[in-house]
């Protein structure tokens, strides 16, 4: 396959048609659905690759048909989650089961960099489109499959939605009551997880081809990734043979008694008993997040309650009974205050503490405001819409995302005559066949 | 020996705790030189004083959570208070591709070593700050720990039980995430870098790259809705929920995904008479008599094992799966046949296991090659060997506190 030599000049400024950004010499296609290969591909257009998504004809990624819609009316071209994960990219429809549209998929994989997909291990094989399939197109190609248990293993071929992958990669066990069942956590954590680390794993081999010219096959699996969220309870059950229980609203209590260690800079060591709780306060819930000693000192100065500081029930050891006795005190004295009171108090007092903002609040958060991470974009149906923007501000490479989700098949004309050079007639042969 | 990756990079390591190490620990797993550099007045947090598990008088070598997150790197010790220390700083910067740090912003530029003085000695240098809320904003320097951004960022308000109180969500999630964020953010940069030369300037937030997970943004974006906690239920498919199982705290979820399932389900446990019930024939007789299906569906579970229970749904073509403690994932077979824990010893934790790679490559594959570091073991490779420094100048500056091998602390103990 061609390599395409880049010059300095390439790497214009920030606006829409010049090819700029991090990635600006990158192609990438984008064979991803719903939010895991989508959100990684998102990452990558963001950067400035170039990415063609690729979907079923008439229907499309199936995040597509899932909300939410605006006044909760389905429709093709306005779901608000793919319009958030598709910002950027182009669209292609391609029937990959068809032979035209496996051959035009072959030539698009030859001329590009790298291809997402999110599908269970055994499509793309059945399609004729493994890695060793592709790697003859094109050998430098770099394919990141996202799955959710990976391409191997007995599990491989399981099914799994957000909740089952969370179960079985440690996540949900120690979320909620003891004396309920666990809980997962709210929204799609993980999906989004595997997004960035995707993109991330697909950076990995990008550099290493910089270097060598040599592509290769990712395989990232979503339970992996869980895996390594949780790695530090691992390592403590290793530690101690114990789980972490669940415990509320409230951090864990420590199971072991810990020596004394007042000669140790109270600024270097994470306090006995970790004060860590969502509690209420006048207008809402707040955070409390002490981990260092000399915050839960500052703590007992901020309400009041300076004896606290020696009371044995929470100096060396915090457990069940008496964190209930701290709740009360911590209540007593949220209640008279807001929660923008209690976080800008805190922070005066640098102790750790933050708004349980829900998501109005998130939307409307002043701290995103201010460094603009919401960004207006345009949708031909949607309209004007406020989305998360940049993962992260770079100084010579500006976060991309000047224009909106494509419609389905959008650029069937772009890629497929402009680009590959397929006639017109062939085009509406390919459209009657339900290939495009 | 095997190509890596990144093992031609190099990466001058300040950050601390988890979210900073989370990304060096991605870079050095891929063969990248992680640096990680201490103050003798101020370890890594993370080895952690308050845990002493007895294996020896260095307690600040043995905790296993340190040990996890920072395997494969090294580590040297230098006061960057005072004057020689920074000079011998700079020097290492000049010779490496990447500078990150996880402070509150003030903390860089008051020690006089921000971008621009870094460019001095490097003009290409690729320097990250990951500090919780980002370098700028009014909440710029709060102290952020990652409970404040689970809060901040609404994971706090949407997690809990249906009509109850936020719960905690036990990871905290900035921390990894931001972790992720700031090693693409490096390697973006890298890349651009290898094409036109030049380095630049990266701010990652870890509020900002949690928040672009609230999927729930976009329904109060057009409808003006906010989200709700669902426990374990979901928006479009019902039913879904975590069942009991044998035994003590043993739980398996269960997820029906469409009306298809309902009737796989129902054929697979052997056609109770509830699976039979017209009113659960459909998505929206399932969801409103969702508290009876999940009593119903418990009833099957709960003499059950939890692994019976999913391999039987599985096998029918149902998403089930067991509820297990992360050191439960040690003894699991799938985690074991795909070889995802990595042995490590080291010299005075012993021998564990780690969670090894996030990702399998196929060419270029990766594994954990050295435990994590002693405090100040690299001392002697990076100032004599990189940097040329002879016998007698590192005697001088371990004399004089510049360099050491232990904390300030050990000596108290």
């Amino acid at each position: 396959m061609k390599r395409r030599d880049c010059s300095i000049s390439d790497a214009g400024g920030i606006n829409g048609d010049t090819r700029s950004g991090a990635l600006f010499d990158l192609k990438v296609i984008d064979l991803g659905h719903f939010i895991a290969g989508p959100y990684c591909a998102s990452l990558l257009a963001g950067l400035g690759a170039e990415v063609i998504k690729i979907e079923k004809p008439g229907s499309g990624d199936g995040a597509r048909r899932l909300g939410p819609f605006p006044g909760d009316e389905p429709h093709l071209e306005k779901s608000g989650l793919f319009s958030y994960l598709n910002l950027g990219k182009k669209s292609v429809t391609l029937n990959l089961k068809s032979q035209n549209g496996g051959k035009a998929f072959r030539r698009l994989v030859e001329e590009a960099d790298v291809l997402i997909e999110n599908f269970r291990p055994d499509v793309m094989p059945s399609l004729g489109l493994a890695y060793e399939d592709l790697r003859k197109f094109n050998p430098s190609l770099i394919m990141t499959s996202i799955s959710n248990f990976g391409q191997s293993g007995p599990y491989r071929d399981y099914r799994g939605y957000e909740i089952e992958v969370g179960a079985l990669g440690g996540v949900q066990a120690d979320t909620g009551e003891i004396d309920r069942e666990p809980i997962k956590f709210g929204g799609q954590q993980l999906q989004f997880q595997a997004g960035l680390t995707a993109a991330f794993a697909t950076m990995s081999a990008i550099c290493y081809r910089d270097a060598s010219g040599i592509g290769q096959h990712i395989d990232m699996a979503i339970v992996e990734v869980a895996a390594t969220l949780k790695g530090y309870a691992t390592m403590n059950f290793q530690e101690t043979g114990r789980h972490r229980v669940r415990s509320g609203a409230r951090m864990w209590q420590r199971l072991q008694q810990v020596p004394n260690v007042d000669n140790i800079p109270p600024q270097t060591r994470l306090t006995p008993g970790a004060c860590i709780v969502i509690l209420p306060c006048k207008d809402g819930y707040v955070c409390l997040d002490t981990e260092l000693t000399s915050q839960w000192l500052s703590l007992c100065d901020m309400i009041g309650h300076p004896e606290l500081k020696g009371d044995p029930r929470f100096s060396s050891l915090m457990n069940g009974a008496y964190a209930d006795d701290l709740d009360a005190i911590l209540k007593d004295y949220l209640k008279t205050k807001t929660q923008r009171e209690v976080f800008e108090e805190a922070t005066a007092w640098r102790i750790p503490a933050a708004i349980v903002n829900d998501i109005a609040q998130l939307f409307h958060d002043p701290q995103h405001r201010a460094r603009g991470f919401f960004v207006q974009v345009e949708h031909p149906v949607l309209g004007k819409i406020d989305y998360p923007g940049h993962p992260f501000v770079m100084s010579e490479t500006p976060w991309k995302q000047v224009s909106g989700a494509p419609t389905l098949g959008a650029h069937n004309k772009e890629v497929l005559v402009d680009r590959l050079g397929y006639s017109t007639d062939e085009m509406d042969t390919m459209t009657k066949d339900g290939v495009i | 020996m095997s190509v890596l990756p990144l093992q031609n990079v190099r990466i001058v390591d300040h950050t601390i705790a988890w979210a900073g190490p989370q990304a060096t620990q991605l870079l050095a797993d891929l063969g990248a030189e992680v640096i990680k550099i201490e103050a003798c007045s101020r370890p890594d947090v993370l080895r952690g004083a308050d845990r002493h598990i007895g294996k020896g008088e260095k307690f600040w070598e043995t905790r296993p959570w340190f040990i996890q997150i920072n395997r494969n790197k090294l580590a040297i010790t230098l006061d960057l208070n005072r004057k020689e220390g920074t000079d011998l700083y700079l020097k290492l910067v000049a010779i490496s591709d990447v500078v990150i740090d996880n402070f509150t912003p003030r903390v860089m530029p008051n020690l006089g070593l921000d971008y621009n003085d870094l460019r001095k000695v490097k003009s290409d240098i690729i320097v990250v700050h990951q500090p919780g809320y980002g370098t700028s904003g009014p909440y710029r320097d709060a102290p952020a720990f990652g409970d404040c951004i689970n809060a901040f960022s609404a994971l706090d308000d949407i997690t809990g039980y249906p009509g109850g109180p936020p719960m905690r969500p036990c990871i905290a999630y900035g921390d990894p995430t931001s972790g992720f964020a700031s090693a693409l953010a490096i390697l973006a940069a890298i890349h651009y870098r290898t094409r036109t030369g030049k380095g630049q300037l990266i701010d990652v937030s870890h509020f900002e790259i949690t928040s672009k997970a609230m999927d729930g943004l976009l329904d109060y974006a057009m409808n003006g809705r906010i989200q709700k906690r669902m426990g374990n239920r979901d928006n479009a498919m019902a039913p879904q929920g975590c069942y009991p199982c044998l035994g003590d705290d043993k739980w398996v979820v269960i997820t029906i995904a469409d009306d298809n399932d309902w009737r796989v389900f129902g054929k697979a446990i052997g056609n109770p008479k509830w699976t039979q019930d017209p009113r659960f024939v459909d998505v929206t007789g399932r969801r409103q008599h969702h508290d009876e299906l999940d009593s119903l569906i418990a009833s099957y579970t709960s003499s059950r094992d939890r692994y019976e229970v999913m391999n039987l749904l599985q096998n029918a073509g149902i998403a089930a799966a067991p509820v297990l403690y992360p050191g439960e994932l040690l003894t699991d077979p799938h985690f074991a046949q795909r070889g995802f824990f990595e042995e490590s010893n080291h010299p005075y934790a012993g021998t564990m296991l780690l969670p090894g790679m996030l990702y399998k490559m196929s060419a270029t594959p990766c594994h954990i090659r050295r435990p994590a570091p002693l405090f100040g073991e690299h001392n002697r490779y990076v100032f004599h060997e990189l940097l040329g420094l002879s016998e007698e100048d590192m005697e001088q500056l371990t004399k004089t506190g510049i360099i050491g091998n232990e904390p300030l602390y050990a000596k108290n103990w």
